[in-house]
């Protein structure tokens, strides 16, 4: 009897942390990023809009240096207060652009999933040895899941110096995405064509990123608003014959699992016409591109060459002393350990 | 004295890679300079095809299908020349102005080819400023591209190519995706810019009533070749033609045709009139009209007071009430942004109202779920392939009911009634994707009815259709409300239909609704210029023959009013 009521506890308590942490957790973050797209604010986020703040009048240069030194400097430096400092320049740099709230809320829902997601798996595989089923550090567990879990999940003690690695980690990766995403919503599409193109510019000499490249970047980037604005459609091509796409009305997981069901159902279904529009949408863009003599020859002129005023200066050489301190930080030792663990 | 030949087609044949099928058969073609072409046939005569060998992107870029015969640009062999040659001697303006705007503002994207071509920037400006005028874009020049509304998106994308300064410009049907009010705009360009710059255009165009007032040729392909070429009063006497090969002529032309008159047809509304007048002698008949407004049957849909705002603040109805009858045929016109598609994507609960009430057959569309709703009303987007998501025509069609959780025998039955109402058994096996594209519309049609809905929505269902797709669709629609009792609501900008099928019109404008009675009634109204409305051609000669009549609303109806009555 009491080997019956252990088996049943065991299977409970396998089919509870399986459904927590393996299904609501990522179909929490799933369905977030859902309703973000059936709300339009996705395809919102990524359409420019003109501000008038001091990030925005920034010279699209001058923010491409900021976002790759900070980037850079995340990545190598091992130091929990510079790595705070470093995100903390980022987070005022949000303010400073002043973001409108749907976009601010897109951003968090975008960027949530790094922490939990780094925190969560860190937690159950910082020192783990899978092999053995041992740590080969010293750690504090702080919840002990079914050992099944170790099938599916690499792990399944959650360990507090393992939490504490991935809150680390994923501040790197906070840094860089907040400020990629910051660059990226603050900068016209063509400006920041021209900054990596003519990233500097005198006469014919230039540094910069091969045009084509960034051109291909930023008609990418210009292409993401109607690829969302197609998804909407075909999602509501799909409500309309009957395929229920509403967040659960309740918290019951039975809903929750139907919810998500149909929003896989939905995804399959969505696949061919959405690459069918996108391919049949570049092909036209690229007959338009080549009849407007694209890539017809290797140094092509510019009507606007933008020059840095007296702002974007000082906010040059700030970013560059940051990176020439930052560099000599690593110098001294303050180096990351090579590889990021996800 | 004839001008210069600017381009020359010899004998020229075309296939695409991985394709049997010739879709150029034996072109040949002389344009001079100066001239303006219009171009048309149904969708899939290869117009288009034309246009990329004219331009060069065949063989430069398709570079590995076949192409026999040549095709000569000023003299220039188009296979001799790399593309950004040709480029300069032949501009192509596409069908959607979103494809081919590539910077953020008017002026930076105009300056985009010329940049390319690496011209000195003194050049760039010089020719930036000049296109921007000619094609009516200088007064907005700074703003972001995504600010501006369809038909100021395409007057840019004109300016990009007038840029280039070419020799010939070719739009391929500049204006199908535009609202009656960008479409006006962009054509009144076109014509500007050919008298300005002496350039030579070809326009590929359906709409030929508003656009052969500005032909020197007219030319009708069909199927790979050539059938009309020649000047619009002449090639319309072989009108018979247009019509078999699925293309509408222009109204006018169509109603002199048909009465009889042979030599020289006329295509603007002043030739009709001057054609028309001298033959109305005596009494003429009065009458001859629709069914009328809510034909009396139960109310199927409902709506009180509503409002809706969208998350980013924008207001996009404000107060809308009307009432719509079981098994009216409603027609819901206005500009773009007027409110039409959030109206109708309440009526079948995509969104939500912000204030006011919408009820289908009594069920308020706030409080009930949309997978009840969808039984009552079906909802046809316009672009087709948005729609289709399955592997085979009949899980298509089956997709529907299923989610509905209906048997499999009722899908069964559901499925075969929808293959054979819509004529679609032969392709039951077929991938939806595989079908042409006036199929895949019939397919997207269908798999709505299988859900057998009381009321069908149809959203801009002729859009960048030819005429005879268009017809084909708008009959189906027609035959489900006569046979099936079914209530047809559909959002259009074009006028013809309006007139031909719709026996009520609703006109909506910034959120409200601005009328609301039959299509004659509309187009006798003073005040339609003030929302870009343009009477369909025949409407207006027979307000301008008939003052006093109500309105003719197609060409049968005139066709019958200007027989005189017999009266012995």
């Amino acid at each position: 009897m009491q080997d019956i009521l252990a088996i049943l506890l065991d299977t409970l308590k396998f089919l509870f942390d399986f459904t927590v942490f393996f299904i609501l957790g990522p179909g929490v973050i799933i369905l977030l990023i859902y309703r973000l797209i059936l709300r339009g604010a996705l395809r919102r986020f990524f359409l420019y809009e003109e501000r008038d703040s001091f990030f925005h009048k920034l010279d699209p240069r001058v923010k491409i240096f900021w976002t790759f030194t900070v980037t850079l400097l995340a990545s190598i430096l091992d130091d929990l207060l510079i790595l705070s400092l470093l995100f903390l320049w980022v987070v005022l740099m949000w303010i400073a652009a002043k973001p409108p709230r749907d976009k601010l809320i897109t951003m968090l829902v975008l960027l949530l999933p790094i922490p939990i997601n780094s925190i969560f798996y860190q937690g159950i595989r910082y020192g783990y040895d899978w092999w053995s089923r041992s740590f080969i550090y010293d750690v504090t567990p702080i919840y002990e899941m079914h050992p099944g879990l170790d099938y599916i999940l690499g792990g399944h003690i959650l360990t507090l110096e393992g939490m504490y690695y991935g809150a680390f980690q994923s501040l790197r990766i906070l840094v860089a995405a907040g400020s990629g995403l910051l660059l990226a919503i603050s900068t016209a599409p063509n400006a920041l064509l021209l900054g990596l193109t003519n990233f500097i510019k005198r006469g014919d000499f230039r540094i910069g990123v091969p045009y084509i490249l960034s051109f291909a970047v930023v008609i990418g980037i210009r292409l993401i608003p109607s690829l969302f604005e197609d998804a909407n459609t075909i999602i509501n091509a799909a409500k309309v014959r009957g395929l229920s796409m509403s967040p659960p009305k309740s918290r019951d997981p039975r809903e929750l699992i139907k919810a998500l069901r149909n929003a896989i159902k939905v995804f399959r279904h969505m696949t061919v016409p959405l690459i069918l529009s996108s391919l049949r949408k570049g092909s036209n863009m690229a007959i338009a591109a080549d009849l407007r003599a694209f890539r017809a020859k290797p140094n092509r002129t510019y009507l606007i060459e933008r020059r840095l005023n007296t702002r974007d200066w000082a906010y040059l050489i700030i970013t560059a002393a940051v990176f020439i301190l930052g560099w000599y930080l690593a110098y001294i030792g303050f180096v990351a350990t090579p590889g990021i663990i996800l | 004295m004839s001008r210069e030949v600017v381009l020359r087609i010899e004998d020229l044949w075309y296939k695409y890679p991985f394709s049997d099928e010739w879709v150029l058969k034996g072109i040949n073609l002389e344009v001079r300079k100066g001239e303006f072409i219009v171009l048309t046939g149904r969708s899939g005569c290869g117009k288009s095809t034309l246009a990329l060998t004219i331009c060069g992107y065949i063989p430069h870029v398709i570079d590995k299908g076949v192409m026999k015969g040549r095709v000569i640009v000023k003299g220039i062999d188009t296979k001799t020349k790399p593309l950004h040659h040709l480029t300069q001697l032949v501009g192509v303006v596409l069908q959607n102005p979103e494809d081919q705007l590539f910077a953020l503002t008017v002026e930076e994207d105009v300056a985009f080819g010329p940049e390319n071509l690496a011209m000195p920037k003194e050049e760039i400006i010089r020719r930036v400023e000049r296109a921007m005028r000619d094609a009516g874009v200088y007064e907005i020049r700074d703003r972001p591209i995504f600010a501006l509304s369809g038909g100021q998106k395409q007057r840019t994308a004109i300016a990009g190519i007038l840029a280039m300064e070419p020799e010939i410009i070719i739009f391929d049907e500049p204006t199908s995706d535009l609202d009656p009010q960008g479409a006006m705009a962009v054509l009144s360009v076109i014509s500007e810019i050919q008298r300005r710059r002496d350039v030579t255009v070809i326009l590929i165009e359906h709409r030929l009533d508003e656009v052969s007032k500005y032909a020197d040729r007219v030319i009708l392909m069909e199927d790979g070749e050539i059938i009309v070429d020649d000047e619009p009063h002449k090639a319309y006497t072989r009108l018979n033609e247009f019509l078999e090969k699925g293309v509408r002529p222009p109204q006018i032309s169509e109603a002199a045709y048909k009465y009889g008159w042979r030599d020289g047809m006329p295509i603007s509304l002043e030739e009709g009139v001057q054609l028309f007048k001298p033959l109305v002698n005596g009494p003429v008949r009065i009458d001859r009209h629709g069914t009328g407004v809510g034909a009396g049957g139960r109310v199927a849909i409902e709506v009180e007071d509503l409002w809706h705002t969208y998350p980013n603040g924008v207001t996009a109805l404000k107060g809308v009430s009307l009432t719509i009858r079981e098994g009216e045929f409603v027609a819901i016109i206005g500009r773009n942004g007027s409110g039409k598609s959030t109206l109708s994507q309440i009526l079948v609960g995509l969104l939500k109202p912000t204030r006011g009430t919408a009820r289908i057959y009594g069920h308020d569309v706030r409080e009930t779920p949309m997978t009840e709703i969808i039984k009552y009303v079906g909802y046809v987007f316009q672009n087709p392939d948005h729609q289709l998501f399955t592997n085979t025509v009949e899980d298509e069609l089956a997709f529907g009911p299923r989610n509905l959780g209906l048997d499999e025998e009722e899908v069964r039955r559901r499925v075969e009634d929808a293959l054979q109402v819509l004529g679609l058994e032969k392709f039951r096996d077929r991938h939806p994707q595989s079908l042409s594209r006036g199929q895949r519309r019939r397919l997207a049609v269908a798999t709505i009815l299988t859900m057998q809905p009381k009321i069908l929505i149809l959203d801009e269902p002729t859009t960048g259709q030819d005429w005879g797709h268009s017809v084909k669709l708008m009959d189906l629609a027609k035959r489900l409300n006569r046979e099936r009792g079914i209530t047809v609501i559909f959002i259009t900008h074009d006028m013809r239909v309006v007139a031909e099928y719709a026996e009520r019109v609703i006109l909506m404008h910034n959120g409200k609704i601005i009328f609301d009675g039959e299509p004659g009634e509309l187009f006798r109204s003073e005040w339609l210029p003030e929302y870009d409305i343009l009477p369909p051609y025949i409407t207006q000669l027979g307000m301008n023959i008939f003052p006093d009549r109500p309105a003719i609303l197609s060409v049968e109806d005139f066709l019958e009013v200007i027989r005189p009555v017999e009266t012995g």
